[in-house]
C-alpha cells in the first residue's frame, strides 16, 4: 500500500517540481514573454519559444508522415508471415524499437545527415530529423497495428475468403478497416514518443533556433533545447526551461488521456 | 494494376524497417569493430575519449543500471501485487495508481531528467551522482515493469488462489508462495526489458549522473554511462565518431548479453521451481 | 427427524445468500450430522455451490457475495456473528473443487506448502504425513517414485485423488466436495466415489453433485435445492431412501423423477 503510493507520489512530485519552477518563471518574468519576445536569448532576458515549439511540431509531423505509411505497411507485411516467421519478424521490429535512441541518433548523424547534405547544406536539418525520428516511431505503430490486425475475429476473415475475396482484398477491405482503432492508438502512441524524443533530434536536427523556411533548414525542438541549455542555465533561464518542460508534460498528459480512451474503447 | 501497385508499395515500404535495422547494425559494426580491442574494454578513457578505453564508463553504467533495477524490482513488484491481487478491494485506489502509471509511462525522458536534477540532485542533495541517476531511472522504469509484472500475475488462474485459501493458507503465503512463483517468468522478463530500457537511456541521465569519466569510487560519485559517452563522443569531441560507434557496439552487445543471460535464468528458474 | 445436538457438525439457521441484489438462496435451515455424507442436489443455479462455499467462507472471495443468517460450524460457532480465524477454519473445513487443481509444482511441494503453513516444517514429518495421505487415497503406489515431478502432469483422476489427499493431510473435520467427479471419466469417478464412501464415519462430508445416481450411491442424507420464482430454498431433506422413494414436496418429486430441472 505504502509502496504503491510511490507511483502516485512520484507523479505528483514531478508535476509539483516542474510546475512550481515553471510558475516561478511566470511570476518572475511572465508567461507572455514566451510568445511575445522577439527571440529566444535567455542570457539577455528574451524568451520567445515559438520557433522551438514550431520546430517540435514540424519534426513530429514530418516523422509521422513517414512513420504512418511505413509502419502500417510493415504491419500488413507482417500478416504475410505465419507462425514462427511472424514471431521472428516481430522480434526484428522489437529490436529496432529497442536500439538505444542515442545509437539511432549516432547512425543518423553519420549516415542520414551526410545523405541530406548531398542534396543541400547543411545536412543536419528538419528533414534529417524527421527521417531518423520516424525510425523511432515505426516499430510502435507497426507492432500495435499488427496486434490489432491479429485480433480481428477469424470468422470475419473466413467469411471474406468464402465470398471469394482475394487475399489482398481480405487484408485491405476487412482486416485493416476493422483495426482502425488499433492503428489510431499506435499513431497516438507514436506521436507521444516523437514529441518526447530527445537524443535523436538533438543529434541530427542542427539545433538552430528558427522557423525553418524549407525542410533542409536546421531546427531546434523543445526537448533538444532543454538538453542543450540545462547544463549552464541559472535562475530565470532555468525556470524558463522548466516552463518548456511543463508544456511538454501537458502535451503528453493529453495524449495519455486520448490513448487511454481509445484503448478502453477497443476493449 | 492498381492492386499490383499497392502490393509493391506495401512490400517496399513494409520491408524498409527491417532493411534499415540491418543497415544500422552493419554500419555501426563496420565502423566500430576496428576500434574494439582488449585495451579498449579495460582502460580508462583519455583525451576526452579519443584514446584509452571505456572501462570506467562500463562500470558506471552497470552501477547505475543495477541500482535502478534493484530498487524498481522492490517497489515495482509490491505495486504490481497490490494492483493485481487487491484491485477488487481497493478499486478506487488502484484506479488512481494505474492512471498515474500511465502518465508516468508517457513522460518524455528529458523531463525525467529535469525532475531528477531538481529533486534527487538538488533537494535530496545527491548532486550529480550515480545514485541520482539510478533513482531517476527507477522512476522511469517503474511503469513499464509494473505493467508487465501485473499482467503476469493476472495470468495466474484464480483457482490457485482459491485452492490456497481452501487449504488454510494465509493470504500473504498464497500470494508469495503460489501466485508470485507462478508469475516469476513474466516478472523476470519484465525486469529484463525495463533493465534494457534503463541501459539505453540517455536524456534522463544528462543532468543527473553526470559526465565524469574516471572510475567511480562510490554511488555518490558522478559517473558517465555508456549512452552519454556515445553522445559526447559524437557531438562534442571532434574525431570521436569511430570511438562512438565502438561504444555503441559495446552497448548493443551488453543489451543482447543481458537479454540472453536473464532469459536463460528465467528458464532455469522455472524448471527449478518444479522440484 | 430427531437428531441429538452433539451429533450436529453444521447447523444453518435462516441462512440467505445473495450476490449484490440477486438472491441465490433464502431461509435455509439445515442440520448436518457428524460423520455422515450429505449430498446437495438440484438444478444448476439453485445455490448448492454458494451454500457450500459459505461453510468455509470461501464465499468471501466471490464478488459482492453476502451471507446472512447463522452458519454454525462445530468448534467455530456462528461464522457470521463472531470474528473467526479464517485460516484455522479453512484448515478444519477442507474443500475439493470441480476441476482437479493441483498447483503446477511438484507433487511433494503440493503437500509441503500447506503443511508448512500449518507449522509442520520438519521434512521427515511432512514426508510421513504425505505418505499416509497418499496411501489413504491409493495413490502412493502410483506416484511414490515420482514425487518430484509436476503434479499437473498426472491424469485427471490421479490429480483429483491428489487434491483429496492434499486436503486430508491437514486433518480436517469436515470435507466439502464441489462436484468432484464432473471433470472425470467414469473409471476415475468410480475410484473417487469409493474414496469418499470410505471417509464415512471419520469425517463429515458434504458433496454437491448433479448426478442423482451418484448421490444415491454414496450419500447418507440428501438435500434437494430448488429455485423457482420466489422459492430459493431446500425443498426436501432427509435420508437417501426417504428422499428418493417418498419425496414430500412436488418440486422434489418432479426433479428426482426427471420431469423437471
Amino acid at each position: 500500500m505504502v509502496i504503491s503510493l510511490t507511483a502516485i507520489a512520484v507523479v505528483a512530485l514531478i508535476y509539483v517540481f516542474i510546475f512550481s519552477e515553471a510558475l516561478s518563471f511566470g511570476s518572475n518574468v511572465g508567461f507572455l514573454h514566451l510568445v511575445t519576445d522577439e527571440s529566444w536569448n535567455p542570457t539577455n532576458g528574451k524568451y520567445n519559444i515559438i520557433p522551438i515549439v514550431v520546430g517540435t511540431l514540424l519534426t513530429t509531423t514530418l516523422a509521422m508522415f513517414i512513420a504512418g505509411p511505413v509502419g502500417l505497411a510493415s504491419a500488413i507485411l507482417g500478416l504475410e508471415f505465419r507462425t514462427y516467421r511472424r514471431a521472428i519478424y516481430r522480434r526484428c521490429l522489437e529490436v529496432l524499437g529497442g536500439i538505444p535512441s542515442v545509437v539511432i541518433g549516432l547512425w543518423g548523424l553519420t549516415t542520414i545527415v551526410p545523405l541530406v547534405l548531398k542534396i543541400r547544406a547543411p545536412g543536419a536539418s528538419l528533414l534529417a530529423g524527421g527521417i531518423v525520428l520516424s525510425l523511432m516511431v515505426i516499430p510502435t505503430i507497426a507492432l500495435v497495428s499488427l496486434s490489432s490486425f491479429e485480433s480481428v475475429p477469424e470468422i470475419d476473415i473466413k467469411t471474406g475468403h468464402a465470398l471469394g475475396f482475394s487475399r489482398w482484398s481480405v487484408v485491405w477491405r476487412i482486416i485493416v478497416p476493422q483495426s482502425r482503432k488499433g492503428i489510431a492508438t499506435g499513431i497516438i502512441l507514436g506521436i507521444g514518443r516523437a514529441i518526447g524524443e530527445t537524443m535523436v533530434v538533438l543529434m541530427v536536427c542542427g539545433n538552430v533556433i528558427q522557423v525553418p523556411g524549407t525542410i533542409f533548414d536546421p531546427v531546434r525542438t523543445l526537448t533538444a533545447n532543454i538538453a542543450l541549455e540545462m547544463a549552464y542555465a541559472l535562475d530565470d533561464h532555468r525556470s524558463a526551461l522548466f516552463a518548456t518542460a511543463a508544456v511538454l508534460l501537458i502535451f503528453v498528459t493529453i495524449f495519455v488521456i486520448i490513448s487511454d480512451r481509445f484503448s478502453s474503447e477497443i476493449q | 494494376m492498381k492492386v499490383l501497385l499497392s502490393k509493391i508499395a506495401v512490400l517496399g515500404l513494409g520491408g524498409l524497417p527491417i532493411l534499415v535495422l540491418a543497415w544500422i547494425l552493419i554500419d555501426i559494426s563496420y565502423s566500430g569493430l576496428s576500434e574494439i580491442s582488449w585495451s579498449f574494454l579495460t582502460e580508462v578513457p583519455t583525451n576526452a575519449g579519443r584514446s584509452g578505453g571505456i572501462s570506467s564508463v562500463i562500470v558506471s553504467t552497470l552501477w547505475v543500471v543495477s541500482i535502478a533495477t534493484m530498487i524498481s524490482t522492490f517497489i515495482g513488484l509490491a505495486t504490481a501485487i497490490i494492483l493485481s491481487e487487491l484491485s477488487a478491494k481497493w478499486e478506487k485506489f488502484c484506479l488512481i495508481v494505474r492512471w498515474s502509471l500511465d502518465i508516468l509511462a508517457g513522460v518524455p525522458s528529458i523531463v525525467f531528467g529535469l525532475f531528477g536534477n531538481a529533486f534527487f540532485s538538488q533537494v535530496c542533495g545527491f548532486g550529480f551522482s550515480i545514485l541520482s541517476g539510478a533513482l531517476t531511472l527507477t522512476v522511469m522504469m517503474l511503469p513499464f515493469f509494473i505493467r508487465v509484472a501485473e499482467e503476469g500475475l493476472r495470468q495466474v488462474p484464480n483457482v490457485y488462489r482459491k485452492t490456497g485459501y481452501a487449504l488454510g493458507m494465509r493470504p500473504l503465503s498464497v500470494t508469495f508462495k503460489i501466485v508470485v512463483p507462478q508469475a516469476s517468468k513474466a516478472i523476470v522478463i519484465g525486469l529484463v526489458l525495463s533493465l534494457a530500457r534503463a541501459m539505453s537511456e540517455t536524456a534522463a541521465l544528462l543532468f543527473t549522473s553526470g559526465y565524469v569519466e574516471r572510475w567511480p569510487e562510490s554511488v555518490f560519485d558522478s559517473g558517465r554511462v555508456l549512452s552519454i559517452h556515445i553522445y559526447d563522443l559524437a557531438m562534442n569531441v571532434p574525431g570521436g565518431i569511430e570511438r562512438a560507434n565502438a561504444s555503441a557496439l559495446v552497448l548493443i552487445g551488453l543489451l543482447i548479453a543481458i537479454n540472453l543471460i536473464i532469459y536463460s535464468i528465467a528458464d532455469f528458474w522455472q524448471r527449478k521451481r518444479v522440484v | 427427524m430427531n437428531i441429538e445436538e452433539e451429533n450436529i457438525a453444521i447447523h444453518l439457521k435462516d441462512v440467505g445468500i445473495r450476490y449484490g441484489t440477486t438472491v441465490a438462496l433464502e431461509h435455509v435451515n439445515l442440520q448436518i450430522r457428524k460423520g455422515r455424507i450429505t449430498a446437495f442436489v438440484g438444478p444448476s443455479g439453485s445455490g448448492k455451490t454458494s451454500l457450500l462455499k459459505s461453510l468455509n467462507r470461501l464465499s468471501d472471495l466471490e464478488k459482492d457475495c453476502v451471507v446472512e443468517g447463522e452458519v454454525i460450524v462445530e468448534g467455530f460457532g456462528d461464522l457470521n456473528a463472531e470474528k473467526i480465524d479464517l485460516v484455522s477454519l479453512r484448515r478444519s473445513v477442507g474443500m475439493i473443487f470441480q476441476k482437479p487443481n493441483p498447483f503446477p509444482i511438484s507433487i511433494r511441494k503440493n503437500f509441503f506448502l500447506p503443511l508448512r503453513e500449518r507449522g509442520i516444517k520438519d521434512k521427515k514429518e511432512s514426508d510421513r504425513r504425505m505418505e499416509k495421505a497418499l496411501k489413504r487415497v491409493g495413490l502412493w503406489d502410483e506416484v511414490h517414485d515420482r514425487l518430484n515431478e509436476r503434479a499437473d502432469r498426472l491424469s485427471g483422476g490421479q490429480q483429483q485423488r491428489l487434491c483429496i489427499a492434499r486436503a486430508l493431510v491437514l486433518e480436517p473435520d469436515i470435507l466439502l466436495f464441489d462436484e468432484p467427479c464432473s471433470a472425470l471419466d467414469p473409471m476415475a469417478t468410480e475410484v473417487v466415489e469409493g474414496l469418499i464412501s470410505e471417509l464415512r464415519g471419520e469425517l463429515t462430508v458434504i458433496i454437491v453433485t448433479h448426478n442423482l445416481a451418484q448421490a444415491k450411491r454414496i450419500a447418507d442424507e440428501v438435500a434437494v435445492f430448488w429455485c423457482a420464482g420466489s422459492c430459493k430454498n431446500i425443498v426436501e431433506f432427509g435420508c437417501v431412501s426417504q428422499v428418493f422413494d417418498a419425496p414430500q414436496s412436488d418440486f422434489a418429486s418432479q426433479y428426482l423423477s426427471g420431469q423437471r430441472g
